[in-house]
């Protein structure tokens, strides 16, 4: 039953009912203010909720009824049977720990304790949190090797095999270092979350297509890779084909870091004649900054709500609640940070995608065969015709044999049927 | 005032205090869940007593993943459910049935009980836990097994149905009558 409202029925129930989520429930509540028909609705739900409350039930008869309280007193007995096989933790389990001195003694020394460690920085967050706070200082650890800086601040080391692998080598990324290490001193230590991300200059993608021909392919080849090597580049992906009876052709998507590009176009170009050449440049200063500022916020949304957990109090709904919100926050700051990893290796690094074709004469005739040759392929020639023919004759007399055989019998009994009426006229 | 939660966590410590608060704000809505679906009052009350005794006996076990409310309800479900069961057996062996005893009460309250027991099993089920347990739609989805929207759609449509038979049954006033059934 719906209508041709915004908001159907089931939705006014589940308003009435104090289910729907807190935006929702004003729009309804907006909407029925203006709606005769769905007010309608909603008194008939108000109307069957008061006449299911009229059937009352008569109150339960037994207080405390007696085999609840015997078997509480039996769970009472085996928990005393349990404290006498052993003092220590049937102390522990006793009905009223509370009153017992030792209790008092302990729960003194946890407090002094406690204070003590808490007086340490980030000493008692990090054990109170212990698997929250390791997890978070995993995911908010520094980059990997891939964007450590290097002493210098430049330069990149590593063989191009290792190159090959993926961007393992060093680069400089002084304009875009965060303050991440300090984001795992101040969960610890209950400070305030880093900065956002702010770029010195602009930052910009560039991609290019290249498409070459050449006559010494190999040679080619050796030159992509030399070229690669001394300009610190790497090759993402690599396919040769050497189809028969055209030129090989090679596909490549080489990762060049960004200040060396135009050298190594200007030296690939070399390579042969270019066919085909474009260039591409996207600037994603913008959405690099607003990754940044998002990342931020998402922190600080961690942080206050470590800070609520760290409290622990309210329900246990509450708790798990606060939680889960934690675990999608923490997967959102790791999404985020992934997004800002790739942006950075994509403006660290420029991708050229490379056609190498092979230039290809095709190839004269060969020379005519010899004379033996000739005869053999002549004999096997004739000996297939006769076999053919021979086939043919036989197919021939097999479906054509039985009808010229019954015309032969029709003929020769004609003949010797006109040769005795010849005789007896003549006698 | 401590918690239904925090209560549940000291009669697992071993107050048997706790248990009696608990006991003691619960015991009317639990006894109200079997009355309303059984006739028998006395077996309602033997119900519901078993259902505190689920409790006691599985205390070790108990983990607060849910409202102390909902944890209660649905052990009174599976208690239901397999009280039904057994009715069911019973009612295809004629010799071990019994008469449940005859209801009286206000006319009203007898037109509901009889238009309630109209509805479809699923439909009454659930807008009975709505209307008297007060139980969430998510409550209710856990309870009962089935998702959310089948929770709410179900519900829209009991009480619709019952907005109908009610409405119809107000209307008319020779179709009451005096026969029903347990719910």
């Amino acid at each position: 039953m719906y209508s041709t409202h915004p908001i159907d029925q089931q939705e006014v129930m589940a308003y009435l009912d104090g289910e729907l989520p807190v935006e929702r429930a004003a729009a309804v509540a907006a909407h029925l203010e203006q709606c005769a028909e769905c007010r309608a609705a909603a008194e008939g739900f108000r109307f069957v909720s008061h006449q299911l409350l009229g059937w009352q039930v008569e109150p339960s008869p037994t207080p405390f009824p007696d085999p609840l309280r015997a078997a509480l007193e039996a769970k009472g007995q085996a928990k005393a049977e349990a404290r006498q096989k052993h003092p220590l933790w049937g102390g522990l389990m006793s009905k009223k720990p509370l009153v017992r001195p030792w209790v008092w003694g302990l729960t003194g020394i946890a407090l002094v304790a406690l204070f003590l460690l808490s007086s340490i920085p980030g000493g008692y967050m990090r054990h109170a949190n212990a698997p929250l706070v390791s997890k978070l200082e995993r995911a908010s650890a520094p980059p990997s090797s891939a964007y450590s800086t290097s002493p210098s601040g430049a330069g990149v080391s590593g063989s191009v095999d290792q190159l090959r692998n993926g961007p393992q080598a060093a680069v400089d990324l002084a304009p875009y270092q965060t303050a991440e290490p300090a984001i795992v001193g101040s969960l610890v230590g209950g400070g305030t979350a880093a900065p956002p991300l702010q770029p010195s200059g602009p930052m910009i993608v560039r991609t290019a297509e290249l498409a070459l021909v050449t006559r010494e392919f190999d040679k080619a080849r050796e030159a992509i890779e030399r070229t690669l090597r001394q300009h610190h580049g790497y090759v993402g992906e690599l396919n040769v084909n050497a189809p028969a009876g055209a030129g090989r052709t090679l596909t490549a998507t080489l990762r060049v870091p960004a200040d060396e590009f135009d050298a190594v176009l200007g030296e690939l170009k070399t390579l042969g004649h270019v066919e085909q050449e474009s260039q591409a440049g996207a600037d994603v200063t913008r959405l690099y900054v607003d990754l940044g500022a998002r990342l931020s916020n998402a922190r600080n949304t961690e942080q206050r709500l470590i800070d609520v957990l760290r409290e622990r109090t309210g329900k246990v709904a509450d708790i798990l609640a606060v939680e889960q919100e934690i675990a999608r926050v923490r997967g959102e700051i790791e999404s985020m940070e992934a997004e800002k990893k790739s942006m950075e290796n994509r403006v660290a690094f420029a991708t050229l995608q490379l056609k190498l074709s092979e230039e290809y004469k095709a190839q004269l005739e060969v020379a005519p065969p010899s004379g033996g040759t000739r005869l053999h392929n002549a004999a096997v020639e004739g000996y297939q015709s006769a076999v053919q023919t021979a086939l043919a004759l036989v197919l021939t007399l097999l479906s054509a044999g039985p009808t010229v055989l019954l015309l032969l019998l029709i003929v020769f009994a004609l003949y010797c049927l006109s040769r005795a009426l010849w005789r007896r006229l003549r006698a | 005032m401590a918690t239904d939660e925090e209560l549940m966590v000291e009669f697992q410590q071993g107050s048997a205090d706790a248990f009696e608060e608990i006991f003691q704000r619960h015991r009317e809505a639990v006894y109200c869940f079997f009355r309303r679906r059984l006739l028998d009052a006395a077996r309602a009350e033997d119900l519901a007593q078993e259902t505190f005794l689920a409790v006691i006996h599985g205390i070790a076990r108990y983990e607060p993943r849910a409202l102390v409310r909902t944890y209660l309800f649905g052990i009174a479900f599976n208690l239901l459910a397999a009280e039904r069961r057994k009715r069911a057996r019973e009612s295809r062996n004629p010799a071990a049935a019994t008469e449940p005893p005859l209801e009286r009460g206000p006319e009203a309250v007898l037109l509901v009980r009889q238009a309630v027991e109209r509805l479809e099993t699923d439909e009454r089920e659930i807008l009975m836990l709505r209307e008297y347990e007060q139980l969430s739609y998510v409550e209710i989805a856990e309870l009962l097994h089935i998702p959310l929207n089948t929770v709410r759609s179900r519900l829209f449509r009991g009480r619709m149905a019952l907005k109908s038979l009610l409405t119809e049954t107000s209307a008319q006033p020779e179709a009451r009558g005096l026969s029903y059934t347990d719910t």
